[in-house]
């Protein structure tokens, strides 16, 4: 550990997170004595641009609701507070939508930020350990009286997003070439969002208040019939076998046990 | 170079039974060209086999648990050479090598068992965190000894030698005690580890500092070279309106840099030559065509030889 070294570099990290600031001394000036901000400023760039590129990428609709020149700013605001804690970067804007929730020029948009939660869970979901589906007839060999008592493992990758906008109907229209411009009007109601990857697609479809409850409180490894009795309480109508056989379906479970 | 459109098993074995009547130069790829491997390429790849020497890779963008990643990674390693290529090891930096960086990478290098490791004379990581950017080092004997330091520190928890990059750099620091050729011939000699000759870096650097390219290759310890890399740079100017050369990865390699290439080849004889290409990435028959040029570079010396 060299003293000398680590306190230059302190100067230099410093120098390029705070444009305003004059690059360190201890770099060769240009002939005549000139400051090589320019040349420092490669660096600054170089930094900036490639932590809001990553946000770019890993949060696309999110910036297709405000436009690039929006979400520009707001991304660079994020990164100058938020320097990514390792070098694997698929990691880096985790915290974006809670920025996003407290950033008030956003506040016109008031989905915005649980869009940009969205997209960070299908990141999550498609970085995430890989689970290998099973099917609705590895009930087959549990007793009727058993199958309230059995935990479900679900997918490793599965995550649901809680809104009280429709977040899923927005995501979807910005699929199409077509219609990527802001829905004319939006669907007044709310939407959860299913996220799963049973394999190398990550999949996203809205699902009802219940069902969410139902999933989550599996996803908490309650028993069946636990998960069974929350959703019935939200919701008196809650379809018992078309949300089992739909979990399966879509390959959420890995594993059922007692 | 021909396309051809099943994978071949006996690639890899081939590769590594070649290179062992050459001197190992810390690395097993085999002296063809190859490309970094792109996401946005994984289908054209596994559905075309292109002919290539290998693939290489940053470990940063397959340190995940699972995904697509390591399912397209895991089927193209098993046909072809890889190398991984660190930018978050932070060599050049005062501080070591972030010990759970290194795990991540180690546990990466256990799992593909990569024919070559790199990383670059350069840092990214300081106290306050990671800066995905390869940031420049005064050439001291301070920095010297941290960086050998550094590279034994790796060599030794990988157990695996180290190929270490020549930098782009667009500053210089007053104080300096080398040149940066002999500053890497020393990290080379004392760790034993090789070093990787970006052409296109020497370019970059040669031109932003006003120093002759030509040179920088003559001077260069061509018998450490393990692999040679070539990208595409971005012009600029700088505050007194002096070519800057910015190292972006988002084009063709320019003809310059192609030229020095030829000249470092005939010299040295063929060695493992990778295009890089990280922004705008292009279709795979454009990233393609410019290993099929340095593919013809390396035939065209083989030929003459």
């Amino acid at each position: 550990m060299s003293d000398k070294w680590s306190n230059l570099q302190t100067e230099f990290s410093n120098a390029v997170r705070n444009p305003e600031m004059t690059p360190p001394k201890e770099l060769s000036p240009l002939k005549g004595g000139t400051l090589a901000t320019k040349r420092f400023n490669v660096y600054r760039n170089n930094v900036a641009l490639s932590l809001i590129n990553i946000l770019k990428d890993t949060f696309p609709v999110t910036g297709e609701l405000v436009g690039p020149d929006f979400f520009h700013t707001m991304a660079h605001h994020f990164c100058a507070q938020n320097l990514p804690v390792s070098p694997v970067m698929y990691l880096y804007g985790a915290d974006f939508p809670a920025f996003i929730k407290q950033y008030q020029p956003a506040s016109t948009v008031p989905y915005l930020s649980d869009i940009a939660a969205l997209e960070w869970a299908r990141n999550e979901a498609y970085y995430s350990a890989d689970g290998k589906p099973i099917t609705i007839e590895g009930l087959g060999s549990y007793q009727e009286d058993e199958i309230p008592n059995l935990i479900f493992t679900l997918q490793p990758s599965l995550k649901l997003i809680q809104s009280s906008w429709p977040v899923v109907t927005i995501w979807e229209a910005h699929q199409q070439a077509d219609t990527k411009e802001t829905l004319e009007s939006l669907p007044s109601q709310e939407e959860s969002a299913l996220i799963v990857r049973p394999h190398l697609d990550v999949n996203l479809r809205a699902i009802s208040a219940s069902t969410a409850c139902f999933i989550s409180y599996l996803q908490k490894r309650t028993t069946f019939g636990g998960a069974i009795e929350s959703a019935v309480q939200l919701d008196e109508n809650f379809d018992i076998p078309a949300n089992l056989a739909g979990l399966f379906s879509i390959g959420a479970v890995t594993a059922v046990g007692l | 170079m021909k396309q051809t459109n099943m994978p071949n098993s006996d690639q890899v074995s081939d590769v590594i039974s070649n290179a062992s009547g050459e001197p190992f130069n810390g690395t097993r790829l085999p002296n063809k060209a190859g490309v970094g491997l792109k996401s946005a390429h994984y289908t054209d790849i596994l559905t075309g086999w292109p002919d290539l020497g290998f693939f290489e890779v940053h470990p940063e963008n397959y340190m995940s648990a699972g995904g697509p990643p390591h399912h397209y990674l895991t089927k193209i390693r098993e046909n072809y050479a890889l190398s991984l290529h660190g930018v978050g090891l932070s060599i050049g930096g005062a501080q070591p090598p972030n010990p759970e960086h290194l795990g991540r990478v180690k546990a990466l290098v256990d799992r593909y068992q990569p024919e070559s490791f790199s990383e670059h004379l350069a840092w990214s990581s300081h106290e306050m965190g990671y800066f995905n950017d390869l940031l420049p080092l005064p050439l001291t004997k301070e920095t010297l000894a941290s960086v050998i330091e550094h590279v034994d520190l790796i060599q030794t928890t990988l157990n695996q030698r180290l190929l270490l990059e020549n930098p782009s750099t667009y500053v210089t620091f007053k104080e300096s005690d080398f040149e940066e050729v002999d500053f890497l011939n020393q990290v080379a000699t004392r760790t034993g580890c090789g070093l990787l000759l970006d052409v296109n870096n020497v370019y970059v650097s040669c031109t932003n500092h006003e120093r002759d390219a030509q040179g920088y290759i003559n001077n260069f310890p061509m018998h450490h070279v393990g692999e040679i890399h070539l990208g595409g740079h971005a012009p600029d100017k700088d505050d007194l309106g002096n070519p800057l050369l910015i190292d972006a990865h988002d084009r063709k390699v320019e003809d310059a840099v192609w030229a020095l290439y030829e000249q470092t080849i005939l010299k040295t004889g063929s060695k493992p030559t990778l295009v890089e290409w990280d922004n705008d990435i292009p279709t795979w028959d454009v990233l393609y065509k410019e290993a099929e040029r340095a593919q013809s570079i390396l035939d065209r010396q083989r030929a003459a030889a």
